[in-house]
């Protein structure tokens, strides 16, 4: 990969390959041995972008330490997805729906920091959109409120507030994030939009039996021995 | 655009906690008409990355009260924003403030919005003096960002 150092172009060229190959499998009809491969080959791929990713951070290299977040976080959207259309074939729903939302938000952060306004990025992210839509039943979640009493900045560990960089953007190839150390719960609501999709609502009682919400399964309850 | 204006008096508030109305712009708690003293200020949290926006445009906003490490977080998909503050005074001396705030406000909102699934709604307050000695109003708005941008008038015709 060292040719990239000096033409990062050639490295979005094949990026464009890499995906493009990828995402002729992320159909539910594929072969699921043949998804479980190429899920295998985007991880490689990404293990070598990592290292090139490092070598940018080390020459201090900004724009091209981002670009590899980029490419590196767009291949894994694909593979999230790949891995859902997995679970959903194993029957593993509650996997499914995570995977699906970790695509989500992790093609959320490439988008936000794009520079220009792709079309075919607002149209992934409409797919994405219309799994949750088609694949997946109603949907309730829970969202929790309270006072942080102390964060710092994940790039350089400052307070926050009292440095200049903006959460949800790229520093060097890593993502600005709010580090929340101390916080009191004020309260947790049932919300039909949350922030958070993994916090969802998992069964209800029906019955006097417990439902998988997912499946409509009576959840098995594990016997303490 | 949803919005309302309702006019209020904090005068024995701003009394009670031994504080003056600011004369410029400045960020507000969500609890100014209920906090007993300064210390117990919660702002709102998303005025930690608001503050930076209007910082690269040389506009830095004080909290009011001072400094502050309480910030409400709601993990919610709406975006709730912090109370801002306009004084006569600062906009007697800068009318284009308003618009300028509004403006910053707007493409923070873009951005936080940017890659995100699904309708978000904005939640802002805005709270400014009257032309009316010691009278106070205050305008809740809940819409997109498109929407803030045509306060401005709503905002300067209610300050008369």
């Amino acid at each position: 990969m060292k040719v990239f150092i000096e033409n990062p172009n050639l490295l979005i060229k094949e990026f464009n390959e890499v995906a493009q190959i990828a995402q002729k499998k992320t159909f539910i009809t594929i072969g699921i041995e043949i998804q479980k491969e190429e899920i295998e080959n985007i991880k490689n791929y990404n293990q070598k972008l990592s290292k090139l990713k490092q070598d940018f951070v080390h020459r201090e290299l900004e724009n091209e330490a981002n670009l590899i977040y980029c490419i590196e976080n767009s291949l894994l959207t694909i593979q999230y997805e790949l891995q859902m259309l997995v679970n959903i074939k194993e029957d593993r729903m509650s996997e499914a729906w995570g995977n699906l939302v970790n695509a989500q938000v992790i093609y959320g952060n490439v988008v936000s920091n794009s520079v220009f306004e792709i079309e075919s990025e607002k149209g992934y992210l409409k797919r994405l959109e219309n799994y949750e839509n088609l694949l997946f039943p109603h949907l309730f979640f829970q969202s929790a409120g309270g006072i942080i009493k102390k964060s710092h900045c994940s790039i350089c560990k400052e307070k926050s507030g009292k440095c200049k960089h903006l959460k949800g953007k790229l520093y060097n190839g890593e993502l600005c994030c709010r580090i929340i150390t101390e916080m009191e719960l004020e309260e947790i609501s049932y919300v039909e939009n949350p922030a958070n999709k993994h916090c969802r609502v998992l069964t209800i009682t029906k019955n006097g039996k417990e439902i998988d919400i997912m499946t409509l399964r009576e959840k098995e309850i594990k016997k303490q021995e | 655009m949803n919005y309302n204006i309702k006019e209020y008096n904090l005068e024995d508030n701003f009394k009670k906690l031994n504080l003056k109305l600011p004369n410029k712009i400045s960020f507000f708690p969500e609890n100014i008409e209920t906090a007993n003293n300064k210390e117990d200020f919660i702002f709102t949290e998303s005025i930690i990355e608001l503050n930076k926006y209007f910082e690269i445009e040389n506009l830095k906003l004080d909290l009011f009260g001072g400094d502050s490490e309480l910030y409400r977080s709601r993990k919610n998909a709406d975006i709730y924003l912090p109370t801002i503050f306009f004084s006569l005074t600062a906009i007697s001396q800068n009318p284009e403030l308003i618009s300028v705030s509004l403006n910053i406000v707007s493409s923070f909102l873009y951005d936080t919005l940017k890659g995100q699934i699904g309708k978000k709604t904005a939640n802002i307050e805005f709270h400014f003096e009257s032309k009316e000695k010691g009278k106070m109003k205050k305008i809740n708005y809940k819409g997109d960002a498109e929407g803030l941008k045509s306060l401005e008038k709503i905002i300067t015709k209610a300050m008369k």
